[in-house]
């Protein structure tokens, strides 16, 4: 809306930009420092970069990203594209299905692929690689498959009349359209590569990422200075990274969302067979490993979870973990959508994306400096939130509202510019048109930004698992707790759990994807 | 930064309160307090009600995240802590906080205390509970390979061990630093020695306990038949097995008692609670043997009030271990990192 805009709506349009800020300032960029400013001293800020691994650490923190990063988009562009063009029965499972491992415990999908690679490539960069590819394709899909879906296939079809092969017509006429999706995609995915903890400390075998350096230094090392310097630096680079990206992203809002009806294509039902299965494989390891036992079947672990029968040190209350769940995914989705619609909202007017970038920030930040960073920020009356039970859940926002962005932007700003004015001339406000006219036409992705909002909350396992909890385990914890004590049964349970875990997600997932019209407006 | 911070916390409210229905009922009379635990800390139901009967004190339990998580954070927030009393620093850990200066030293005189743990808690804590982290062992596999089991360190750097060991890495889990303190305990000039041996003769180390317990360890199809896990380790395998063991069968896997490192846990005042002499009086009723003696089958560990009548059921299956390794936790404080990077350097 270049022109439209007279100062005052635009200073409105501003305001949409402040609950997300405010957010990722509050409980990213606030606490970090506030960590590093109580902490650090001028011995640690030098220091700590002579201890031993440390360059290490950041040589493989560098490899590991760009290496798992290729990788993973690589191996999503095909989904994405089939996904994305072709309809055909089961599409909505398996949409679901390939988005399912992003939220998965780490812990259970490592030990799946601790099973499944083959013992020379067990432990190392391979298996970080390919294990952050397993976790991360979903964001490639997600993320290109419906800026994939609105481009014209006469684009396409023009070049192939003029002579294009079929990759060059890819190279010169799909790959600049999908430029800024792809862009999006290499950031987060890139992001959660880059911070990665769990896979890293698990498939690493002896290799260390920054995240997992500044987890030592802090958890096992308690040199909590040296650890905030590493974090901040972790951060300080996250954000050049975002200025960098987005002085060369400017995203072309102009192209009006095409949709075309395409039929069923065989190869497009090859691949998402594919992808589908090979998701599935390690899903099928976790299901299996809640249901046998020695060589044999059991339910033994299930029996645990679903009935009150009381074995000492096993005492798990599924129905109230489930519960607090889903009420924090409840509660995540109901702050990250409104606010990705707002952001969303402001990017489309500004027609900048920057507020987007600044937004996946928080995927940049350490983990570990963000929980003990929020401790000690929020630490006194009235500010006193350290254990107040509503922390995770925002804090789950702030993770889920990336994504929500990805979903609901590139159909809000595709709405053509001339409904916003019709309605403005006809003596709507801006709230009113943005009701009457935006809401309703990206309704189908704020279906979509709700599941995947549900489903990171109920998965969410990085900063949240270092605040204090007022007796509140959530799945992944329980999981985490169970999978931590010995016997047959605690394994049986905690895999249970994980069960559970995955089959909420997937009916998240599933109920609120409907085909793929919904990630289109037009 | 303390005001930048309060006006961006203020900016946070206005966000906050919209999701946080305030819940707190601020009427209440009577004392609440606080327990910061480690999350695996799940004592039984209903346990607090006596205490609560006798003094009209609530008892409510908040999670940290694992023991090193909650320390960290305890160190942050020395003075101005997120509870009352915290349950669960060990050996390994004290001397942080201590350093830090998080407690208000109170030791809990309740009779049939363990003097021998008393003496490791620096006048400032009251033990607990007490553990150990032993290398077990695959009964099975160990007579299918006709080997017998080990009974020491230098056994597990013979050559009839080599490459059936597998322990979690001292420099990312609490399970493998304790194995490695096990190691300088028992030898404190040659355990630099030990460790070169038992790299020559291919130990395994892996990121966490779970992936040497559950994904190397030959019980669960791995095929490491020794692995560094904990003394409770083999009463589980009992009690938690699947499917069940005929009754009087010998225990599938046997902890090398001799490997046996002991970690205490202790509990503590924390240092600017309100409510001091009511945490005190909690502290005592940890100590009890009302508490006490719950604690071998929620927790598997053993009490450290020797009062504490032991149940049957974790009890018989646990082999004594009477001369475990120990270290002072100011020991452990003055050269853990310098421990830490040795090893490092021999292992990695």
């Amino acid at each position: 809306m270049p022109s439209s805009a007279d100062p005052a709506t635009a200073g409105r349009v501003r305001l949409f930009a402040v609950p997300g800020l405010v957010m990722v300032l509050a409980l990213v960029v606030v606490p970090v420092f506030a960590l590093a400013s109580r902490t650090i001293d001028s011995a640690s800020l030098f220091g700590v970069w002579s201890r031993p691994g440390i360059v290490d650490a950041i040589g493989f923190t560098v490899a590991e990203t760009i290496l798992s990063t290729l990788v993973t988009v690589a191996l999503g562009l095909a989904p994405a594209w089939a996904l994305s063009h072709h309809s055909m029965p089961g599409h909505r499972f398996a949409l679901a299905v390939t988005t399912v491992p992003f939220m998965l415990p780490t812990v259970v999908v490592g030990a799946a692929f601790l099973g499944l690679l083959p013992g020379s490539v067990e432990r190392g960069l391979v298996a970080v690689v390919v294990t952050h590819a397993y976790f991360n394709v979903a964001v490639v899909i997600r993320t290109v498959a419906p800026v994939w879906a609105t481009i014209d296939p006469m684009l396409v079809a023009a070049a192939r009349n003029l002579g294009a092969s079929r990759s060059r017509a890819f190279v010169s006429v799909t790959l600049p359209l999908l430029k800024p999706a792809l862009l999006s995609a290499v950031a987060i995915v890139g992001f959660m590569c880059a911070t990665s903890y769990g896979v890293v400390r698990m498939l690493g075998g002896g290799d260390a990422t920054l995240e997992v350096e500044v987890y030592r230094r802090a958890i096992l090392f308690g040199d909590i200075a040296g650890a905030s310097t590493l974090a901040v630096a972790q951060l300080v680079v996250a954000a050049i990274c975002l200025f960098v990206w987005v002085g060369k992203d400017r995203v072309v809002f102009t192209e009006s969302g095409h949709r075309s009806r395409r039929r069923d294509h065989p190869a497009a039902r090859v691949v998402a067979v594919i992808a589908t299965v090979l998701t599935a494989v390690p899903i099928v390891a976790l299901v299996l490993s809640s249901i046998r036992s020695r060589g044999h079947w059991t339910l033994a672990g299930w029996r645990l979870l679903t009935s009150d029968s009381d074995v000492p040190g096993l005492r798990v209350d599924l129905p109230d973990v489930l519960f607090r769940s889903l009420t924090f995914a409840a509660i995540a989705a109901a702050i990250a959508v409104p606010v990705g619609i707002a952001t969303s909202t402001f990017s489309a007017a500004a027609r900048r994306t920057i507020l987007d970038r600044v937004l996946l920030l928080p995927l940049g930040a350490s983990a570990v400096a963000v929980g003990l960073g929020i401790v000690i920020t929020y630490d006194s009356a009235p500010f006193d939130f350290r254990s107040s039970w509503w922390l995770p859940p925002v804090v789950h926002a702030v993770v889920a509202l990336p994504f929500v962005i990805r979903v609901i932007q590139p159909v809000q700003s595709r709405i053509p510019e001339h409904l916003r004015s019709a309605a403005a001339t006809l003596g709507a406000s801006p709230l009113r048109v943005w009701a009457t006219v935006d809401v309703p036409l990206i309704s189908g992705a704020i279906r979509t930004a709700v599941g995947l909002s549900l489903a990171i909350s109920l998965g969410e396992f990085g900063a949240t698992s270092f605040l204090t909890r007022n007796d509140s385990d959530t799945l992944p914890i329980t999981v985490e707790q169970l999978l931590g004590r010995s016997g047959d049964l605690a394994r049986l349970a905690g895999h249970g759990v994980a069960v559970v875990l995955l089959l909420v997600t997937l009916v998240a997932l599933a109920f609120t994807t409907r085909s793929r019209r919904s990630w289109s407006a037009s | 930064m303390k005001t930048r911070t309060s006006a961006l916390a203020l900016a946070t409210i206005a966000l906050a309160t919209t999701v946080a229905c305030s819940s707190d009922d601020a009427t209440k009379k009577d004392v609440t307090l606080t327990i910061v635990a480690y999350e695996s800390f799940t004592p039984p139901e209903g346990i607090f009600d006596a205490f609560t009967n006798e003094t009209g004190i609530s008892v409510r339990i908040v999670a940290a995240g694992d023991a090193g998580e909650m320390i960290a954070k305890a160190t942050l927030t020395a003075g101005n802590p997120e509870g009352d009393v915290m349950w669960g620093v060990d050996n390994t850990l004290l001397s942080r906080a201590l350093d830090a200066d998080v407690f208000d030293p109170y030791v809990s005189e309740v009779d049939g205390l363990d003097p021998d743990l008393v003496a490791t808690a620096a006048d400032v804590v009251t033990p607990v509970d007490y553990g150990d982290v032993c290398v077990n062992y695959d009964v099975e596999r160990l007579e299918q390979l006709g080997i017998d089991p080990p009974t020491s360190f230098d056994d597990l750097a013979s050559p009839d061990y080599r490459g059936l060991l597998v322990t979690p890495s001292a420099l990312t889990s609490s399970t493998g630093l304790a194995f490695l303190l096990g190691t300088i305990a028992d030898d404190p000039d040659g355990w630099q020695q030990t460790w070169r041996d038992l790299r020559d003769n291919d130990v395994l180390v892996v990121g966490g306990w779970y992936e040497a317990y559950y994904t190397e360890f030959s019980r669960y199809g791995g095929d490491r038949p020794l692995v560094v896990s904990y003394a409770s380790s083999p009463p589980a395998e009992i009690l938690f097995a699947d499917p069940p063991l005929p009754d009087g069968s010998p225990a599938p896997t046997a902890a090398v008692t001799s490997t046996c490192f002991r970690q205490i846990e202790y509990a503590g005042v924390l240092r600017g609670s309100k409510h001091v002499d009511e945490a005190r009086a909690l502290i005592d009723y940890l100590v009890s043997p009302t508490f006490q003696e719950s604690m071998p089958e929620s927790l598997f560990v053993f009490p450290a009030n020797e009062r504490a009548n032991l149940s049957d059921t974790f009890t018989t299956y646990v082999q004594p271990v009477t001369d475990p390794l120990v270290m002072e936790p100011a020991t452990i404080a003055a050269s853990r990192d310098a421990w830490l990077e040795e090893w490092d350097a021999i292992v990695g």
